[in-house]
């Protein structure tokens, strides 16, 4: 088992988030961005972990499996969002998705 | 006694009222006949009642009925009347004309679909008139003033259908406004000044001296707000213009209110806050210069027209301002004497006018008219006693009580004054004896088969006529060998200048005497000359359309006044109201969107877009914690 | 005698009946709700004589707030003119409302329930809280049964008078900090917080500043120059009841406000304003009448004099004398009553002819002559004419203003031309229906007939009645002044 850096740790989900959020804003399928989110939200989790064997903490670890459950949902919630999207204008092209706009 | 009283004037006040009030429904239930003399009957009554009044008090008495404005504090205005000489008086020319008046219109308003409607109005007049003489309290006697002011309004917009009445009314009753106005700030100064709007409190506090220079000056702004409400309700300059096209109203109406009785409430109202105006020797000046002016001015335009009613509008408007000259020369006396017999002779004169007109059916113009003579022989014969009896000849009423004021002008020593009155005297009897040379003589201009009058008019002819005549005993003064009654019996309240009474009195009254008889029959001598036979010719030359234009007055008020505040009313409405508060109201409420406007535009609806906010608003965050740090 | 149940009577009736009438069947929510208005109105009729009377109970103790009811013959008098409008309201709306029936009359009585609420209160929080529910039932009537530019209209009345309120919020919750500041109790009851600022004077530009944020939300609603423009338009576009309440029962709220609270609050703070703000009135009184005289909207025109009628309330309100409060008093019953009237009359002839411009009628007075009839006389009423109502209320205004200290003679006697322009725009609008030839075919117009006659004759009854014998009316009005001028510091009488 290779001792680990808490540096390198962070550094993995700095690079992982940094992916998420730049595939969320350059991407313009709707399954990319959901992927992308769950992308952060992973490098989040990196994050939390590590800290919490940094801190010998159990509440890091905890916050893990809620985010990880929110995460399953929320990924429920948008992929039922984007099949209605695509039931809607037979595509997944998250700029046509715009009715909410002011 | 007390109670007799208070009976008395309280029927003789109440029943017109009801009889205005029954009238107005009547005439469709009970007829034309029933009602007119019916009428005509509580008018009657009314009289007598001021007749029985008259006998039974001696000097003075005040009868309470119940309070009316109660102000809080200790201050109350009640319906109380103050009967003495001066209202007594007034109140039986009143209701004594009004039910002669009453009875004319029973004729001349036949077959009017009106008729009720008309003898109602002209109840409500007579209540009102008795109120503004015989209330004993300034809101009193406004409510009278505003009164006689709203019935002279309905009853010259009587025939409404045409505009122009109605438009006559409107101006009749906003010009009384005017003078109104001048009523209600001179009864603020009162209460200022005194504490009290009741007027016999009011003069006892005058008349016992003790006022303080406060006090007097308040009097002084009371006395001008006074004559300007005098001058609305008497048409005098320079709120005289109401009176000529209050001629628009039923001929009975012309004479009842604005010849007899209500254009003379002002000279009421002065005589009857004569102290408070001794108090102002200014201000008596003053009305007695308006006075002379307007008798000068209104005489001059009379002159020149050519209705027959407005001659004698103009006529009216001059021997008021006769009567304002009296006043202001502190004459009282000789003013009440002109108001009474110039109520009987003018009453008359406009009845007759009114008799000619309903004999011509309804043609008011004097060049159309001529001839009469033969056809409406009563008519011709009481209106020329009137004729005479304004024009100041002897022995009619007019010629004394018109020869007293030009006396104490001519001893007043105000040259200006003394010329004013004793030429106006002269145009008067000329315009006058036009008016009768035009209408009774020479030929039938252009109208046609006229028709005398039925009884119940002739007969008021005959008996104004016949008060026209003898009205001058009222006061034949002691001088020629008379007992002065009017004198002696308002001279328990009113306090007459005193002219003449040198060793050459009796010489210098009678010499005066006859100067203006003389002169009265040198004009009417000069009218005859000039109309014997008129066809249709009249003064040509342009130098008289100043006075056939009427000075232009109306023209003037109109573009001066009126235009104005119509112009001041679309400045406020448009630019004010419109342009300034709401815009600035309307010009935020659209800022106010247009920035929203603008803001929205961020909401654009992509979810990139606000991820990307997201982003920036979260990088911001940390670089400014960074940088705190 | 009554005891203070009865003020939770007259509080909660038409509460309760507004809730009551959207559950009843359509057939029958005319006649019960006019019932209950009429039943309301012998209800407030049996307090004749016994106020002062008051009631308490916790709101929320934490806070010091309360239910705190007071009953004096200014706020008895204004319930008796609201009841009263409301029932000639609902009358006259009866057969001419025929849209959405339930939600109208509801509103009426909610309309009514909030005035009164607001009427009764001491709280000053209790106050404010129905002097803002008061709009909602209003935005709603104007709203639904109103004209073409309803929306415009509503939202113009909302905005104007909802910012008013704001800034009363603020001088009210200035106070209410002040006073816990000062004490540590919290509390809002009117007498508790004039007493302890009487005896503990704020800074005076404290007051000064409370007084006008006071003043400020009271005179939108009277509305006073220049925060009067939202009126003509919310009474064009309103339906004609809501015309007549507004005019005759929400305006007066101001007024009632001024003389109940703002000015007893802060006696010296009003004297120190008494000369702009009596100058703001007399501006009122005569751009009030030389506008109104420039209308063709028969309605706009009414509106425009109501502007001119109020200044002259308010003229006598900050003339700070007893007569000319008495005067003010009256002058807004008057009101109530003579323009109430005139609206009605004004909605009669709209029903049928669907117009209100003045130029398309003329000479009524011979086809209508029933209704010209009492439409003179509430005109004359309107002018002032002495034997009317309006020339008392006027009268004694004009007059105490003149005794005034604190206003200069000159700004009373411009306010008395008012007396002319009054009648200029009145007998315009008189000659304009009544008089000359018809400008148009009007003879399918119909005259009064029964139902009008209910309406209009207890109207014309009160306007001779007070004209004539006014005492028993000023006599209550003069108990209340009396007490509160009594309460003020001694320089002010």
């Amino acid at each position: 088992m290779v001792d680990v850096s808490i540096a390198q740790l962070l550094f993995v989900s700095f690079a992982i988030f940094s992916i998420g959020a730049g595939g969320f804003l350059i991407r313009k399928n709707a399954i990319s961005l959901l992927i992308c989110l769950e992308l952060m939200l992973n490098a989040v989790n990196i994050a939390f972990v590590s800290f919490s064997r940094l801190h010998n903490n159990e509440s890091g670890t905890v916050l893990y499996f809620f985010v990880i459950t929110v995460a399953a949902c929320e990924t429920a919630v948008g992929l039922a969002i984007v099949l209605n999207l695509f039931r809607l204008k037979k595509n997944i092209r998250i700029q046509e998705a715009n009715a909410l706009r002011g | 006694m007390d109670a007799s009283l208070k009976i008395l004037s309280g029927v003789a006040v109440i029943l017109p009222l009801l009889g205005s009030c029954i009238w107005f429904w009547a005439k469709n239930k009970i007829g034309e006949k029933i009602t007119g003399l019916a009428a005509t009957g509580t008018l009657v009554i009314s009289f007598i009642c001021c007749l029985t009044l008259f006998w039974q008090i001696e000097s003075s008495a005040r009868v309470e009925f119940f309070s009316w404005i109660w102000m809080g504090s200790s201050e109350l205005v009640n319906f109380s009347f103050l009967l003495d000489p001066l209202s007594l008086a007034l109140g039986l020319i009143v209701t004594g004309v009004g039910s002669l008046i009453h009875l004319y219109a029973t004729g001349y308003m036949h077959g009017d679909e009106g008729f009720g409607r008309f003898f109602s109005y002209l109840n409500l007049f007579i209540f009102a008139m008795l109120m503004l003489i015989w209330s004993d309290s300034m809101p009193g006697i406004f409510m009278g003033w505003e009164g006689v002011g709203l019935c002279s309004y309905l009853l010259i917009s009587f025939w409404f259908s045409d505009e122009a009445n109605a438009t006559a009314g409107k101006k009749a009753f906003i010009v009384n406004r005017v003078g109104d106005f001048g009523f209600l700030v001179a009864m603020f100064c009162i209460f200022k000044a005194f504490g009290t709007l009741s007027i016999p409190e009011v003069l006892a506090i005058v008349n016992s001296g003790n006022l303080d220079i406060v006090q007097v000056g308040w009097t002084q702004w009371a006395c001008l707000g006074l004559v300007l409400g005098a001058a609305g309700k008497s048409a005098q300059i320079p709120l005289y213009v109401w009176l000529p096209d209050a001629m628009a109203g039923p001929t009975p109406v012309s004479a009842l209110i604005h010849a007899a009785t209500m254009v003379t409430a002002g000279v009421y109202l002065c005589c009857r806050l004569q102290p408070l105006f001794f108090l102002n020797p200014g201000v008596m000046e003053l009305i007695a210069y308006i006075g002379g002016l307007t008798a000068l001015f209104a005489a001059s335009i009379a002159i020149f027209q050519n209705d027959i009613k407005k001659v004698l509008a103009y006529s009216t408007i001059s021997q008021l301002g006769y009567m304002f000259l009296a006043v202001g020369l502190a004459a009282p006396v000789a003013a009440y004497f002109h108001l009474m017999t110039h109520a009987f002779f003018k009453a008359l004169l406009f009845l007759g006018a009114g008799s000619v007109i309903h004999g011509l059916h309804h043609e008011q113009d004097m060049r159309k008219m001529g001839g009469l003579r033969k056809q409406m022989p009563i008519t011709f014969w009481t209106m020329t006693i009137g004729v005479l009896a304004i024009a100041g000849t002897p022995p009619f009423a007019g010629f004394f009580s018109k020869d007293e004021i030009l006396h104490i002008v001519s001893g007043s020593h105000r040259g200006l004054l003394s010329n004013i009155a004793f030429v106006t005297a002269f145009m008067t009897a000329f315009y006058m004896g036009r008016l009768w040379i035009m209408t009774f003589f020479g030929k039938s201009r252009g109208h046609r088969e006229a028709h005398e009058s039925p009884w119940s008019m002739t007969a008021v002819l005959c008996v104004l006529a016949a008060l026209s005549a003898f009205g001058g005993l009222l006061n034949w003064p002691e001088l020629w060998g008379g007992n002065a009654w009017l004198e002696h019996y308002l001279g328990q309240v009113v306090t007459q200048m005193d002219v003449g009474h040198g060793a050459d009195a009796l010489e210098d009254s009678l010499k005066l005497a006859g100067f203006s008889s003389l002169m009265g029959l040198g004009a009417l001598g000069l009218a005859w000359w000039k109309y014997r036979d008129y066809q249709t010719q009249d003064f040509r030359s342009p130098a008289f359309n100043l006075f056939k234009n009427k000075y232009y007055i109306d023209e003037f008020y109109d573009a001066v006044i009126v235009r104005n505040l119509k112009r001041s009313g679309e400045f406020l409405w448009k630019v004010v109201d419109q342009g300034i508060l709401d815009g600035t109201l309307n010009g935020l409420a659209y800022q106010a969107k247009k920035t929203s406007e603008r803001f929205r535009r961020l909401q654009n609806g992509l979810l990139q877009g606000y991820a990307l906010w997201i982003w920036l608003g979260v990088l911001i965050l940390m670089i400014s914690a960074w940088s705190v740090r | 005698m009554l005891t203070s149940n009865y003020l939770l009577l007259l509080l909660l009736i038409p509460f309760v009946s507004a809730l009551l009438i959207p559950v009843l069947g359509t057939r029958v929510v005319n006649a019960v709700s006019m019932a209950i208005a009429g039943l309301y109105f012998l209800v407030v009729l049996m307090g004749w004589n016994s106020w002062n009377l008051s009631f308490s109970a916790d709101w929320y103790e934490p806070l010091g707030l309360k239910y705190s009811l007071y009953l004096d013959s200014y706020s008895y008098l204004l319930i008796l003119l609201s009841s009263f409008l409301t029932i000639l309201c609902l009358l006259y709306s009866w057969k001419v409302v025929e849209a959405k029936q339930k939600a109208y009359h509801s509103l009426f009585h909610l309309l009514q329930a909030t005035v009164v609420a607001c009427l009764l209160s001491e709280d000053l929080v209790f106050f404010y809280v129905f002097w803002e529910a008061m709009l909602i039932p209003m935005y709603f009537i104007i709203g639904v049964w109103g004209g073409p530019r309803r929306l415009y209209a509503t939202m113009k009345f909302f905005l104007f008078t909802f910012s008013g309120s704001i800034l009363m919020l603020i001088g009210l919750i200035c106070l209410y900090v002040f006073f816990y500041q000062q004490t540590g109790v919290w509390t809002a009851s009117f007498e508790v917080l004039r007493e302890h600022f009487q005896s503990h004077p704020l800074p005076f530009y404290i007051e000064q500043l409370i007084f006008m944020s006071f003043v400020v939300s009271f005179a939108i609603k009277v509305p006073l120059f220049p925060f009067h423009t939202w009126l003509p338009d919310a009474h064009v576009e309103a339906p004609t009841a809501g015309s007549v309440i507004l005019a005759g029962v929400l305006l007066k709220m101001g007024t009632y406000g001024l003389m109940r609270f703002a000015i007893p609050m802060f006696p010296a703070a009003a004297a120190s304003f008494a000369t702009p703000l009596s100058v703001l009135s007399v501006v009122g009184i005569i751009l009030g009448a030389v506008v109104a005289w420039r209308q063709s909207d028969i309605k706009k025109l009414i509106a425009y004099s109501s502007v001119s009628h109020l200044g002259f309330v308010t003229l006598g309100i900050f003339a700070l004398t007893e007569t000319s409060w008495n005067g003010a008093f009256l002058q807004m019953i008057n009101h109530g009553i003579t323009t109430g009237a005139l609206f009605l009359l004004i909605g009669f002839i709209y029903d049928q002819k669907h117009s209100r411009d003045i130029e398309r009628f003329g000479g009524l007075a011979k086809q209508l002559p029933r209704f010209s009839l009492i439409f003179i006389i509430m005109s004359l009423s309107s002018v002032g004419l002495p034997g009317t109502n309006g020339f008392i209320g006027e009268f004694m205004i004009l007059l105490g203003s003149f005794q005034s200290e604190v206003v200069s003679k000159l700004w009373v006697v411009l306010a008395s031309t008012g007396v002319i322009l009054s009648a200029i725009y009145t007998l315009h609008l008189v000659q304009k229906l009544c008089f000359g030839k018809p400008a148009e075919d009007n003879s399918f117009m119909k005259d009064i007939g029964w139902k009008e006659y209910l309406l209009y004759t207890p109207l014309v009854v009160l306007v001779f009645v007070i004209g004539l014998y006014p005492k028993w009316i000023i006599a209550p009005i003069h108990e209340t002044t009396s007490a509160i001028f009594n309460l003020m510091p001694n320089g002010m009488r």
